[in-house]
Order: structure tokens, then sequence, then C-alpha cells
């Protein structure tokens, strides 16, 4: 029998005011994986994102709810309640907090830990996972380089201890150095617990360490499989490898 | 001659601490919010006016009366936020004008019609004692008065960089929905930080009770001196009312001892203006500009 899932979408509807970016796009997540979605810009890979956290307008085509985390709804709860569900983001671009300090941007991401020992605790747990970050403490975010930016975005959605992550392109306008170590943050992450949900156009690098992956095309699922199997399919090949 | 320049200089300095109080509260709700309060002025009045009450009705000392306006200024300016302002949080700043000015009109005639256009003084056992040295003199009232401003200043610098609630407030400032998604509940953040805000104006709003007269409204100016404030250290940016507050203070007072208090008020608006124009992120160039 096939373990329950902690993300289950179904027929996810999703707009930007009167415009609809998402019909009925159906997927889940089972815990412990990394679930990678790939998909060319303005496929509303963003979106979904967002409408998991209650960031922008959903429902679900023919009524109920579109997102179950966990057996119970998502729809229609505000950002703030979502993340003390245990859900984090890792936006686009990071969006770092710039005029704070590396050390105050991880305590933030601790907001909603009991107390003070506890950020303490997960300061130095994040410190010891981004031993890059623990060079540049003091330092204000909007001088941080944008490897470094990532990683402290991605710590600091790990600073509230999530269960299940979500990261919005987090190689974006990065060298494939730090592309490569991103991503190996990204399996450390997993390996300790943590379910993932990626959404990138690195499709080569993501589709390699998830256990499965969809294909996102105009708002719709084109189709899904093992991230093993994305990588051999002809279509995959020829719309996103270019072979 | 000396001496009179001395001495204007620290009538400056002295006046500019509490300058610099009521403006790190203008500064601090714009800086977070965005919204520029009109009403400032009128909630250091109310701070007056409930020190000038308490010190009458129940012959309470000035600076016992603090606490109090502390406490009820916070939730005067906690339930404005909950009730009014909150719905011009992130509109078009002219709404915020409109609102704040409304809520000013209100406030200061609500006043003025409980309370008349006299104005009333706060004379206490104290109020003459001065130190004086090298033909100096040095009001007691108005050096303890700068001294709790800049405690006061200080404090709210430390709680903003230094406390879990005060990034929370930072947080929110630079990136509201990034805030939300690290769990914070906005709207709490934007009512504590208008409640801070007017909890320190009425402060200096009770302070002032000891050296001026109250009456209602004596707001608008208040109003505009803060602006001037953190127009010339930087709006939104704690430290620059402190150095905008000083050099108001001192401006105005050299300008009163070479010229007369209405070129005071005609250079400090002077200043004002080439800020804008040179400067418009402040002195430190550490502001918001729109």
């Amino acid at each position: 029998m096939p373990e329950p899932a902690l993300l289950r979408v179904e027929g996810l509807e999703a707009f930007y005011g009167d415009v609809q970016v998402l019909w009925g796009l159906s997927l889940s997540v089972r815990p412990g994986e990394v679930v990678a979605v790939i998909g060319p810009n303005g496929a509303g890979k963003t979106t979904l994102l967002k409408a998991i956290m209650g960031l922008v307008r959903c429902g679900r085509a023919g009524g109920g709810p579109a997102l179950l985390y966990d057996g119970r709804p998502l729809d229609g709860k505000r950002p703030e309640d979502i993340v003390a569900g245990g859900i984090a983001l890792v936006p686009e671009g990071a969006r770092v907090f710039p005029e704070m300090t590396c050390r105050d941007n991880l305590l933030l991401g601790g907001y909603l830990l009991r107390d003070r020992a506890e950020r303490q605790r997960a300061l130095e747990e994040v410190l010891a996972m981004f031993p890059r970050l623990a060079e540049r403490v003091r330092q204000p975010a909007k001088t941080m380089s944008g490897g470094e930016r990532q990683m402290l975005a991605m710590g600091r959605a790990l600073m509230g201890r999530p269960r299940f992550l979500l990261l919005d392109e987090p190689s974006l306008g990065l060298h494939p150095l730090m592309t490569s170590t991103i991503f190996q943050g990204i399996q450390r992450i997993n390996q300790q617990g943590l379910t993932v949900l990626l959404v990138e156009q690195k499709v080569t690098f993501a589709l390699k360490m998830s256990h499965r992956g969809y294909v996102l095309e105009n708002g719709r699922i084109k189709m899904s499989a093992s991230g093993q199997e994305l990588l051999r399919d002809d279509y995959v090949k020829r719309a996103y490898l270019a072979v | 001659m000396s001496t009179l320049i001395i001495q204007s200089l620290i009538n400056g300095v002295l006046m500019g601490g509490i300058y610099a109080l009521y403006s790190a509260g203008f500064s601090l709700i714009f800086g977070v919010m965005g919204v520029v309060n009109i009403a400032h002025g009128d909630l250091l009045m109310l701070g007056a006016f409930l020190t000038y009450w308490m010190f009458v009705g129940l012959g309470l000392d000035p600076f016992l009366t603090l606490p109090f306006s502390l406490l009820g200024l916070f939730a005067l300016g906690y339930l404005m936020q909950r009730l009014a302002i909150k719905r011009v949080v992130g509109a078009p700043p002219i709404m915020s004008y409109i609102l704040t000015f409304g809520m000013h009109l209100m406030i200061s005639n609500l006043a003025l019609v409980a309370w008349t256009a006299d104005p009333r003084t706060v004379t206490t056992a104290y109020s003459g004692a001065h130190l004086a040295f090298w033909g100096l003199t040095v009001p007691w009232i108005k050096l303890i008065t700068f001294l709790i401003s800049l405690g006061v200043v200080g404090a709210l610098y430390l709680l903003l960089h230094h406390s879990q609630m005060g990034r929370a407030i930072q947080a929110t400032s630079q990136d509201r929905e990034m805030a939300r998604l690290s769990g914070i509940k906005v709207d709490r953040v934007y009512a504590l930080t208008f409640g801070l805000g007017a909890a320190i104006t009425g402060l200096a709003g009770s302070l002032v009770v000891s050296f001026r007269d109250v009456d209602p409204g004596m707001g608008l100016p208040y109003t505009i001196i803060a602006f001037c404030v953190v127009v010339l250290g930087g709006m939104g940016y704690m430290p620059g009312a402190l150095i905008g507050g000083l050099i108001l203070g001192v401006v105005g007072s050299v300008c009163t001892m070479i010229f007369t208090p209405g070129w005071s008020i005609a250079i400090t608006f002077f200043l004002l203006y080439l800020m804008l124009l040179w400067r418009p992120a402040g002195i430190m160039g550490k502001g918001i500009v729109e």
C-alpha cells in the first residue's frame, strides 16, 4: 500500500486577478521525497508554489479543497498559518531581508520557535550546514553574493524547522559551481528527513536528484514519472535538454 | 558674546533632544508603514493634556505621569491602526495624508470643545531651578528632559535591532510578503509599530508640559517640525531622527539669538528645501526616498 501523501493537489485552479494561470492541476508529494516540477517560463510553476503558501487566489474545479496537506485542507488559509503548519518557501531570487544582517535574517526565520534557546540551537545547526554563512553572520544581507543569499534564504527557511520545503528556482543566476553546492545542500536537507518540492529550470540537475518529476506546461501537468525516466524520455529530451 | 553663543548652542542641543524624541515616532511609523501621520502632533498634545490633568486633578508630579502617557498613547495608537490606518497601508500616499489629516482635525477640534483654547501651564516647585556656571544657565527640567529623550531614542534603537520583535518590525518594513512567509502576523506588527510611535510621542508631550503651555492647537507645529527633522536625518532611519533633531534644535536656537524667532522658522524651512533638493535621503543618505 502506498504511503499517504504529505501534499496532495487535486484539480487546482489559480488566478492573478481575472487571469487564470493553473487549470486543474493535480500532483502529490509523499513524505521524504524530492519532487521536481519542470516546465518553461510562464507555465505556472511559481504560481503553484504561491498557491500552496496561500499567496494567490485559488480553488478547485468543481468545488472542494484543492490542497490537502497531511490530510487537512490548506485552501483559504493565511500564509502565516500555513508556515506555522510546517511548510516553508524559499522564493525565487532568495528575497533575503536586504538591510538586516545574515544573522538577523536567520533569527527571523526562527520567528515561530518557542524561545531564544531554541532559536540559538536552530541557528547553530543551520550555520553548521552552511559554513559559508558562518563567515558572514555580521554582514548585511544586501552585501552578500547571489549564491550566499540563496544559502541564506534556505537557512532562513530551515530555521523554522519545517517538515516540507518548497524551493523556487534555487539555481537562478548562479554559476555552475555554486549551483552544485546548492543542490548538494538540498540533497543533505532531504537526507535529514525533509520533504522537498523543487521548481527548477536546470532540468538535468533537478531530475537527477529527484525521486519523481512533473512536467508543467500552460498551467497543466503534461506528464509525470520518476526523475530517471523523465531524463530518458524523448519528449523531455527534445523540449528541455536540447538533445 | 561668546557666552551668549555657547548658551544658545546649549539651548539648541537641549531642544534637539525632544525634537529627536517625537520625530523618532514619526520616522518609525513612516519607515515601517509608509504612512505620513499628519495627526502626529495631536498625539503629542494628548500626552501633554494627560500630564496636565493628572497634575491638576491628582497632584501628580509631571515626571511621574510619564508611564501613564506611554501606556495610554500606546493603546490609542494601537487602536487607531487597527480601526483606521490599517486600511491605507500600502495604498497611494495621498490616502494616508487624507485619513491622518482628518484625524488631526477631529482630535484637535474635539480637544478644543472639551478643554477650550485657553493655554494652561504646569508649575512645580522646581520649575525655575537651574545649574549655573561660567555665566551659563542650564534649567534642570530641560536637562532631565534631554537625557530622558536620548535614553528613549536609544532604547528604541536597541529594541529595533536586538530583539525578535524589532527584527519582525524591520522584516515587515523591508518585505511584507516575506515577513508573512516567516510566520509574522503583519497586521499585528503594524498595530504594534503605530502604538510604539504614538507612545514615545505621547511621552514627548508629557515632557514639554514642564517648560511650555498646553493648548489643543499645539499639535500641528510639532508635526511640521517632525517632518523637517526626518527629512534632515533620513525618513525611517532612527539615528537620523537624533541627528536631524540636534541640527534643527541648534539652528533654531542660534537663529533666534542672532535674528528673531520668526527667522528661525524661515531658515528651518530653507534648510528643508535644500535637503529635498540635494540629499532627499537625509544627511547620512540612509533614509527612504519614494
